[in-house]
């Protein structure tokens, strides 16, 4: 069935090509109706925002359902993000929010399976650890963390984000986020005496 | 800034198990256990997810397009239902405002019936010349000034009364 004339006159000219070289832009396009501009932010971000979710402690079952979860609820909002902090901030926060909400409706359980004893047993400071165990441990840390020490840390560390980026995105100040980030390096470099 | 703290700023800012250190920072991360430490905890969280199996962008994206085609016809379900409901309320409102402006039978300041009508069947039976004959007679009744209400029965002859007594008892 040919589509009415109006909305041809909506869809995006397919003489200009859109810069699709940042986030900003792609967004532009995908607002005004592109899906390869949502397609590309999904395969730009998607991988990150898995280890996110899976550095906070995520189930790795439930993964690719969190990461969809979290790509669906961010999308569905697009308007609330301003360009204040980086797309990708933006986007692992909405991630954190997710796992917030999760470990809320399933109090008292553990997202990690690693059980205490696996970690006492291996609690030696001066034993060498194997890297994939120190990993482990150090997920199974970062998911006993406060909220915000844990995703400031990440977003620093593991993603490499200035502090006021980290700061727009978690809806506080950039002293606020190195104070975060600096308890959580203070508790989690523990694992490495 | 403490050399801790620049050092610290620094090592966020590095790519990934890349040190790119100078001599005098590496000298003070030789010395600086807090420092290798936290080197060492950096490190170890870019490695955290590395071994996961490769992410499928295409497929995640494909689930999050359905995904967001379902909730936008749910969404338009529901702004039609609410739509549907609030010309529904509007309709009833105007309803109420319309037959609010009928007077109250109970409150009108006008008498309910202005006239009644007193059944005759004797006058309904009778051909409009009789009808005629009994209108006159009425009306030349009060030119005569002798009705029945206004003659006392004293000043009536007996053959008056016989004839109204007759007629009374058929």
């Amino acid at each position: 069935m040919p589509s009415p004339f109006w909305m041809s006159a909506l869809a995006p000219t397919q003489s200009v090509a859109p810069d699709l070289t940042t986030d900003q832009s792609l967004i532009a396009a995908y607002r005004e109706g592109d899906e390869r501009a949502a397609a590309e932010l999904v395969a730009r971000h998607g991988a990150a925002v898995r280890r996110f979710l899976y550095s906070s402690g995520a189930d790795t079952d439930e993964l690719d359902d969190l990461v969809q979860e979290t790509l669906f609820r961010a999308f569905r909002r697009l308007d609330s993000w301003r360009g204040e902090s980086s797309f990708r901030s933006w986007l692992l926060t909405i991630g954190g929010n997710l796992l917030k909400d999760q470990a809320r409706s399933r109090k008292g359980r553990h997202h990690v399976a690693l059980d205490s004893q696996e970690i006492a047993a291996g609690a030696d400071p001066h034993h060498d650890f194997a890297r994939g165990e120190i990993e482990e441990r150090l997920r199974q840390e970062l998911s006993q963390l406060p909220r915000l020490q844990r995703d400031v840390f990440l977003l620093r560390a593991q993603h490499g984000r200035e502090y006021a980026d980290i700061a727009s995105a978690l809806g506080t100040t950039a002293g606020a986020a190195r104070v975060h980030y600096h308890h959580a390096v203070k508790r989690l470099k523990e694992l490495f005496r | 800034m403490s050399e801790c703290t620049w050092l610290s700023d620094r090592m966020a800012a590095l790519p990934a198990d890349q040190a790119e250190w100078s001599a005098e920072d590496q000298r003070h991360l030789i010395g600086c256990e807090s420092c290798r430490r936290e080197w060492e905890l950096v490190r170890a969280a870019r490695r955290l997810g590395e071994q996961l199996p490769d992410f499928d962008p295409v497929a995640t994206n494909a689930a999050v397009r359905r995904r967001l085609q379902e909730a936008a016809a749910v969404r338009t379900k529901r702004i039609r239902a609410w739509v549907f409901a609030g010309m529904a309320a509007a309709a009833a409102v105007a309803g109420v405002v319309w037959t609010g402006d009928r007077p109250d039978p109970l409150l009108r300041s006008e008498p309910v019936a202005t006239g009644f009508r007193i059944p005759l069947p004797e006058l309904d039976g009778l051909q409009p010349a009789e009808l005629d004959s009994v209108l006159r007679a009425m009306d030349q009744a009060p030119a005569s000034g002798a009705t029945l209400e206004s003659t006392a029965p004293a000043d009536t002859g007996n053959g008056d009364l016989d004839f109204v007594l007759e007629s009374w008892e058929g």
